[in-house]
Parts: C-alpha cells; structure tokens; sequence
C-alpha cells in the first residue's frame, strides 16, 4: 500500500515539483521583456533605415547631376566618373562610386563640402586633393578624387 | 473478551462458566453468562482472549496474616515442594495480610492445552477464589448486612469493600446484579477473571510462561492493530494533501511551459535582432558611416595652418586599402588615416606646421614618414600621417 502510494502518488508529485523548480530557473536565465524586444527591433529598423537611405534607383545620375551643376557654377571641370564597384554584406548591396574633378583648391573644398553636408545620396568615404601634371601643356592640374558609398537592400 | 472460570468439584466433575464482556470506551459491557463445555471453547473465534480462572479441588488456598510480600508461601503451604513445580498466587487482602493459592504446574498446563488446543488465546489464569476479591467494586455489589458472599464452594468475607479472607463452605450461591443483569454468584470468578484482565489490578501476579509469551504476543498484536488504524487515516490524510498540492504543481507546469514558449519566442526574435544590429554596424563601419566630423572642415584647417615655403603634391583623406582592391573584395578604407605629401624649402617652416597640427584637438598624433632633400638648392619631399580621432 505504502509502496504503491510512493510509487504512483508521492514520487510524481515530488517529480512535478522539480520540474516546476527547474523550469522557474530556467525562465529566469536570459529573460528579456516585451520593451527591450520592441527597443531592440526600434533600433534595428532605425540602422536598416539609414543603411537603406541612399537606395537610389539612379545613383550615378543623381551624383552627375549634383557634381556637374555644381562644377558649372563653380569653374570646376567634371573629369572622369569612373565604372560603379559593388560588394554585398550581409543582405545589403554597397555601391561605392568616384569621380574627378579639376580645378581651384577652393572650389574642390567647397564641393567637398557639399558633398558631406548636402548630397543625400551615400557616404563620403574618401577623398583625395592630387597636384598632377597635365599632359597636353606640363601645367599643373589640381585633382579632387571623390569616393562616396551608398547601400541598397538587396532585392531577393 | 471471555472470562472463564473452571471449577473441579469435589466430587471429581469440572463445570466451566463463561462471562462474556467488552470495555467500550471505558464502559464495562457484560453480553451474557452461561455454563459451557469444554467443546463450546474450543469452537469460540480463535481471535477472542480468554481470561481464566481455576477454583475448586486441586487448588490449595490458604489465608495468611501480617506477612511479608516475598514470604515462602510455597514452603508453608506444602514443605518441601519445588517451586518449579507449582504456580503460585499471592492476592493481598485488608491489614497486611495475604490470600494465597498453589497448583501443580503440569496438571494447569494440561488442563489449558486441553482448552484451548495450544493455540494460545488463554492470556491470563487465576487461582482460587481471591481473585472475586479484586473487582468486588467494579461489580457494584450490594452485600447489606451480609459482609461476606458465597460462590462454588467458597466464602469470601469483606471489610470495607476489600477482601478479608476466604473460606470453604457448603453454601448454595446467591444471585447479585451486574449492569441490570441478575446473575448468579457461581458466575462471579468468570466475571472476575475477565475483569481482571482487562483492569489489571495485580501486574505482579505469577503465570505460566506459555501464558506470558501469549501474553506478550497479544500486546504486540494489539499495538499493531492500534498503529494501522492510526496509519490509514494519515495516509487518506496525506493523498488529500498530495492532490491539492499536485493539482497546483500541474497548473503551475502548464502555465510555466506556456510562458516559456513565449519567452523563447522572444528571446529568439530578441537574439536575431541583436544579430542583425551588430551586423548593420560592422556594415556602417564598413563604409565609414560612423566617422568623426566633417573631412572638408579638416582639410580646410590643415591648409589654413601651413606656413609659407611649403607646397603640397597630395592630401587623402581614408586612402582605399590597396590590398583589397586588387583581390576583388570590394572596396574599404583605411579610417581615420589622412596622408599628407608635398615639398617644403624650409625644414623649419614643416616643423612649425608639424607643431600646429599637433595642437589641434580633432588630430590624435602626427607622424612624418619620410623627408627627402636630394640637393641643398633644391626643396625636400616629404611624407606625413596623421590619425583623426
């Protein structure tokens, strides 16, 4: 009687018990709220917006455009964009994009800062002042060479 | 319980009287009295104790006064006898004085295998007539002027409700009243043995051993029975309390693996989100998105503050790694790096704009990597670095 009552009764409801204490244990082990979750996700949404911010169907037209009204403008002379390079990380197209520009050291750091502080479409990432010696008249030509990068979502 | 009295008459007959009783919550029950065979007892439930008393021929009892409790009664009664052989009983009376009586062991050994065929339920055997002496209270029995009382073929005399001493007599018996029932007074050492029983008045009183290992047995069997009737009502007890104590474990499971579902849900949705952040940064990085201020401040400042005699040939800001480049992994920059190169005709005039640089607060350190003059009229080349914080 005594034997069948631990074995049927009291062993399943100590069996139970443990049970119940290991998995209050384990819920609380790495527990994280609903408004970290949500806090979380805000934050993500918010990188993937910025990443996704220069996802311009037409970079490269709107990168002549801006460059080129601004070299008229400026005496500035557009002189080469050259060929796109693109990679992929992690779900996202980067495009990185340069061109040249010739002119007054002047003129090329008024472009630069344009560039940084109102050409929406990507990311300056590098920029390089060049005194080069031009071909045709052994004048000195000074070079700006502007590298920008922007990210586009990969389409699936 | 059965109280049994054997008499041996004197004419060599025997006659058994049986009383039977129960104590029922301190209540003494008497059911009935009869005269019985030695059949009808060997026929009784084998698990009813008897309680037995002997009276009559064969029985020597013999009054004692003023005498020590460990007297050698045995050795006044009957000179010479082994103690081995017999079973004596001492029964203490009023003033110090004693009732005592003796059998012959074999002959009350016999006599109660015959009863009972070895199956010990005798649990306690009284000699004589002393033992009516014991309960004579219990039984409420009215004497009036009497002072004494008859039974078999004795006369027990009392003074003040205790035994005085006992005597033969040829007197018939009376009838007394025991719980309304009128009952004869041959009845009473049935009664009496019985009662005796059950009050114990006289622990110290001798058995036989056969009888005291019975007895024995029975007090185990008793406390036994008493614990299982204890035993059940706590384990009926302790189920009850187990249900309610299973039946909360059980919501509480159910409502714990619901819960971590929908934890693991979260931390799952919580774990791919932090996955992806980290990644989204290293790509932010990557393309130099988290970069200090702006680069056409820098470069306007660095050119603002070169002194006269020096030109500059080049100035990159985040020069692209080489490397990378020519194993087709994309493009990335070397971040916070700003080259500087250029010529300078006067060696102080680059020290002094060294210096500056080294003020300026956005610069973390400057280093001039390389300064060649090939001729003491011509301007010397010259490399510099500088890390943006």
């Amino acid at each position: 009687m005594f034997f069948l009552s631990w074995q049927f009764v009291f062993k399943k409801t100590i069996q139970l018990k443990s049970e119940v204490n290991s998995l209050l244990l384990e819920s609380g082990k790495g527990a994280i709220n609903e408004t970290e979750l949500k806090e979380l996700e805000l934050e993500l949404i918010t990188t993937e917006n910025l990443l996704g911010a220069g996802s311009h169907s037409n970079t490269r037209q709107v990168l002549l455009s801006f460059v080129s009204g601004y070299c008229s403008s400026n005496n500035l002379l557009l002189r080469q964009i050259p060929g796109v390079s693109t990679q992929i990380e992690n779900g996202f197209i980067i495009e990185t994009n340069s061109f040249i520009v010739d002119g007054g050291f002047l003129g090329l750091l008024k472009l630069h800062y344009e560039i940084e502080t109102k050409l929406k479409t990507g990311h300056l990432s590098s920029v390089e002042y060049r005194l080069n010696q031009n071909k045709e008249g052994g004048k000195k030509v000074l070079s700006g060479i502007f590298m920008l990068q922007n990210v586009k979502k990969k389409e699936i | 319980m059965i109280g049994l009295n054997l008499h041996f008459r004197k004419d060599g007959g025997e006659e058994l009287r049986v009383a039977w009783m129960e104590l029922k919550k301190g209540k003494l029950l008497v059911s009935r009295s009869e005269v019985v065979t030695v059949e009808n007892i060997k026929n009784l439930p084998s698990d009813i104790p008897i309680s037995i008393s002997i009276t009559g021929r064969g029985i020597i009892t013999r009054n004692f006064t003023n005498v020590e409790e460990d007297a050698d009664f045995l050795g006044r009664i009957l000179p010479g006898a082994a103690p081995e052989d017999f079973l004596l009983q001492s029964f203490p009376c009023v003033n110090g004085s004693r009732i005592v009586s003796v059998m012959r062991l074999d002959v009350l050994t016999n006599k109660l295998e015959e009863l009972t065929q070895n199956n010990d339920r005798i649990l306690a055997v009284f000699l004589g007539p002393a033992i009516v002496g014991s309960v004579f209270s219990l039984l409420h029995i009215d004497l009036g002027n009497k002072g004494g009382l008859s039974f078999l073929d004795y006369e027990i005399k009392f003074e003040n409700g205790s035994i005085q001493g006992v005597s033969p007599t040829e007197k018939i018996s009376e009838s007394f009243f025991v719980e309304e029932l009128n009952i004869d007074s041959s009845y009473l050492p049935a009664f009496a043995s019985g009662l005796e029983f059950l009050f114990n008045n006289y622990p110290e009183l001798n058995f036989p051993p056969k009888v005291n290992s019975a007895r024995e047995e029975f007090s185990w069997k008793k406390k036994f029975k008493l614990s299982s009737l204890l035993i059940y009502p706590f384990l009926f007890g302790a189920l009850i309390v187990n249900y309610f104590l299973y039946s909360g474990y059980k919501e509480s499971f159910g409502r714990l693996i619901t819960e971590q579902g929908y934890t693991r849900e979260i931390k799952n949705r919580a774990d791919s989100a932090r996955n992806a952040l980290l990644k989204n940064k290293e790509l932010f990085d990557k393309i130099g998105a988290n970069h200090h201020g702006p680069t056409s401040f820098f470069a306007d400042r660095l050119v603002s503050d070169m002194p006269a005699g020096i030109n500059l040939n080049r100035l990159v800001f985040f020069p692209v790694k080489k490397t990378e480049l020519a194993s087709g992994q994309g493009v990335s920059f070397l971040k916070d790096l700003v080259i500087v190169n250029g010529s300078c005709t006067s060696n102080d005039a680059l020290n002094k704009w060294i210096e500056k640089m080294r003020t300026r607060e956005w610069i973390e350190n400057v280093h001039l990597r390389n300064f060649v003059r090939e001729t003491t009229n011509q301007p010397a080349d010259f490399s510099i670095e500088l890390n943006i914080r």
